[in-house]
């Protein structure tokens, strides 16, 4: 909708404006101070960036200055749905100065694996977030230094960066807010910006990846706000978007298994109403909620934990978290706020007994899509079919060999 | 007189309604074969498919994810045989959870019968376009139709009756007509929610617990309802026990509602006859009657800019339900009013014959 409005008014100013934009764009040369690669209107020339495999290369911005590196999406700007199912992809959260060059990219994915940004050089981001691991950690709460126990689950990091918010509690706005704060938290990477800036200033690699992918000079650019940065550019190449669900909602009857089809149907049912929460195309939702979790320790009890009521004044928001994306769910294990539930079987059992009212809880502000629901085994086993169907790791990345740090690249979560 | 369908046009301007002649049909579905076979013979090219369905009785959910789909029920008769029903009877104790789920736009269904589904009969997600004519949703389940997250709907000439939650919803959408529909007997008839600009008119709403209902409420895809238009209405003896499902919000309706707006803004109830239902005609009420505490959620809590005018009363409020006491009022009436919201106003020919409760005495006469 964004795409196609902007489209539009910018044709409709091309075309009041027509005669006396043609008209300047044969003065390529008058063009004094277009900076680099000015192109006349109406011109469109691939930018000359070279990205990563399988990322191509986009303009940023109409004046055709700046370009980047991005993940191509199933639906292209302007390109008409095979099916009522394919929707286009929100628009990402960006902070201004926000730019995905293949140098910020890269020096991104070698910040993500190397635990020089822990106080104790232990535990890089890809402990708790791995890529043999969904890009989490596979426990119910995440592990930090010193075998120190988070206070919630490690989500995963695959289209993350379509989410509005961060963190289960959407405390951070953007992957660049979100990357600052388990480094400094105590319980998971515990550094200090300051001791970190002065340990990568030491590494002659850092100090020119960080020079080349932010114009700086002798090192002069490594900020946190720059290491921020550089991981939110990595993190904005792991999407999954080409599972066998893209590929049925692009037109492909064949491309999901019957059982996930009948699971498809299960999932937008106004029995189930999975897809009121966790709607195409993310499978996430940027509302807050209420489902009624049961704490790990007591599953009588309901989890005491917060979540966004933490953050807010009132008492509509008590207990709500985030809505996560549903993509890659399979691999993504155990599953809730606080991990709760082992597997997909359990969290459907959960919500088929009506969530935490189900379970006896009271909860005033339970969301009210949250009801009992009749799950038949087999009906259970095509929603697992279909959620197995929004899979899709092609886009895993390399591991690095080695890191500027020398130090080793964790090969999973800490033991 | 002939009748040119015309899925592609926007709702509001389908002005028709009970066509003479149909287009030929793409392909034709004889009982006892599948409706979903014959949506999969749509070429991948095609941009429109006419399916035409005899009567019979069809035992499977059909979903439609192309654009421009019309499903075309055949209706020899006014017996329940006489059409083609769709049932979701699998084995005994078991049923389908929906009729009919759709994503593809443009789509027109009309001339069936939707029952025994336990989630829904007719949904729409997220999609624009849509016809639901002479659809009648018997015991569907939660809801009749529910189109959501949709544009440009028309609900026409349908009937629901025996559903536990709204016989006719409409949320978190753009543009609606519901007209000419007869919902009895469910909990709530017609549901507009979350939803600008709709007009719901020409519709007879009884024997359920609340009749007709604008509302609004939080965390949810829209933020705001507005511009409903309820007009030309029949809402009489709405005053089915509530036999929602307990964890519902709509189970929290007290029964005797003829209709309710809550939170909705700039809605306009005119012209209707508003008869027999033992709590309340009209209720003008906040998210506060729902909320214990609505501070900081993401939608404005009050109703404002009603408009109640022209209406016909009579015989509402006579045996309220215990729940209205349990709100905090203290007696039925034919309009009530809990005090939230600006700029709503009355406008009604009755006047002070009016019952009013709450503070409804207060609403100033409309400009």
């Amino acid at each position: 909708m964004k795409t196609s409005a902007a489209r539009s008014s910018f044709s409709s100013l091309a075309s009041f404006a027509g005669p006396l934009l043609w008209g300047l764009a044969g003065g390529l040369a008058l063009c004094a101070a277009c900076g680099e690669a000015s192109v006349p209107p109406g011109q469109v020339t691939e930018p000359s960036l070279k990205c990563p495999t399988g990322l191509k290369a986009v303009w940023l911005d109409e004046g055709q200055g700046t370009a980047e590196c991005q993940v191509p999406l199933p639906l292209g700007a302007g390109e008409v749905p095979r099916t009522g199912l394919q929707m286009a992809f929100p628009a990402m959260v960006r902070p201004p100065g926000s730019q995905s060059t293949p140098e910020r990219i890269e020096l991104g994915r070698l910040l993500f694996f190397d635990p020089v940004l822990s106080g104790d050089n232990t535990v890089a981001c890809a402990s708790c977030h791995h890529p043999d691991h969904g890009f989490t950690d596979n426990r119910a709460v995440a592990v930090g230094i010193r075998g120190q126990q988070g206070t919630r689950s490690a989500p995963t990091i695959w289209n993350a960066a379509f989410y509005r918010e961060q963190f289960w509690d959407g405390r951070a706005a953007t992957l660049e807010d979100q990357a600052k704060g388990p480094i400094q938290n105590p319980l998971e990477m515990g550094e200090d910006p300051a001791r970190l800036i002065a340990e990568l200033q030491e590494i002659p690699e850092y100090k020119s990846r960080f020079d080349a992918a932010f114009a700086g000079s002798a090192g002069s650019a490594i900020t946190l706000d720059n290491i921020a940065a550089a991981i939110a550019a990595f993190e904005r190449t792991l999407l999954a978007v080409n599972t066998p669900f893209d590929r049925y909602a692009a037109g492909d009857s064949a491309a999901m298994p019957p059982a996930a089809v009948r699971g498809l149907n299960l999932f937008r049912s106004v029995s189930t109403r999975c897809f009121e929460c966790h709607g195409t195309p993310t499978f996430a939702n940027p509302d807050f909620k209420v489902i009624g979790v049961p704490s790990q320790q007591n599953p009588a009890e309901l989890d005491p934990d917060l979540g966004r009521g933490a953050l807010l004044t009132g008492k509509a928001y008590l207990h709500s978290f985030k809505i996560p994306t549903l993509r890659n769910i399979a691999k993504t294990a155990p599953y809730m706020h606080n991990g709760v539930f082992k597997t997909l079987d359990e969290v459907l059992d959960f919500y088929a007994k009506g969530g935490g009212l189900g379970l006896g809880y009271h909860l005033d502000n339970i969301d009210d899509k949250i009801r009992k629901f009749d799950l038949a085994a087999s009906e259970k086993a095509d929603l697992i079919a279909f959620l197995n169907a929004l899979t899709d790791e092609s886009r895993l990345p390399e591991i690095p060999t080695r890191v500027p740090s020398g130090l080793p690249v964790p090969t999973g979560p800490l033991p | 007189m002939w009748c040119r369908l015309l899925p592609r046009a926007f709702a509001l301007v389908l002005l028709t309604s009970g066509c003479d002649s149909s287009p030929q049909p793409n392909v034709v579905v004889h009982s006892g074969e599948s409706i979903q076979a014959a949506l999969a013979l749509m070429p991948p090219a095609a941009d429109s498919w006419i399916v035409k369905v005899e009567a019979g009785v069809y035992n499977e959910t059909v979903s439609v994810d192309r654009s421009g789909i019309t499903l075309l029920g055949e209706v020899k008769g006014d017996g329940p045989a006489d059409r083609a029903v769709l049932d979701g009877t699998v084995e005994a104790g078991r049923l389908l959870k929906d009729a009919v789920i759709v994503s593809g736009a443009n789509f027109t269904m009309q001339g069936f019968t939707v029952r025994n589904y336990s989630g829904n009969g007719v949904t729409t997600s997220k999609t624009r376009n849509i016809v639901l004519r002479d659809i009648i949703a018997d015991r569907s389940g939660r809801y009749g139709v529910y189109p959501v997250e949709s544009e440009d709907i028309l609900v026409e000439n349908c009937v629901a009756t025996g559903i536990s939650d709204a016989g006719i919803y409409v949320g978190q959408s753009r543009r609606a007509v519901v007209r000419g529909c007869k919902v009895y007997g469910n909990v709530a008839g017609i549901e507009i929610e979350n939803t600008v600009d709709a007009l719901v008119e020409n519709n007879e709403a009884w024997d359920n617990t609340s009749g007709l209902l604008a509302f609004v409420l939080p965390n949810n895809p829209s933020k705001v309802g507005n511009n409903c238009t309820m007009r030309n209405n029949n809402v009489h003896d709405n005053n089915r026990v509530n036999w929602g499902d307990p964890t519902a919000i709509v189970s929290k309706i007290p029964a005797g509602i003829g209709v309710a707006v809550m939170a909705a803004d700039t809605t306009v109830i005119e012209n209707n006859r508003i008869t027999g239902n033992r709590s309340v005609g009209v209720a003008v009420i906040g998210l506060a009657q729902l909320l214990p505490d609505p501070t900081g959620i993401d939608v404005e809590p009050d109703p404002d800019g009603t408009v109640l005018r022209k209406n016909t009363y009579q015989g509402n409020g006579k045996d309220p339900d215990p729940g209205l006491k349990g709100a905090g009022f203290n007696g039925g009436g034919d309009i009530l009013w809990d005090g939230h919201g600006k700029l709503n106003c009355i406008d009604e020919p009755q006047g002070d014959d009016l019952a009013k409760v709450g503070v409804a005495g207060a609403l100033p006469a409309c400009k």
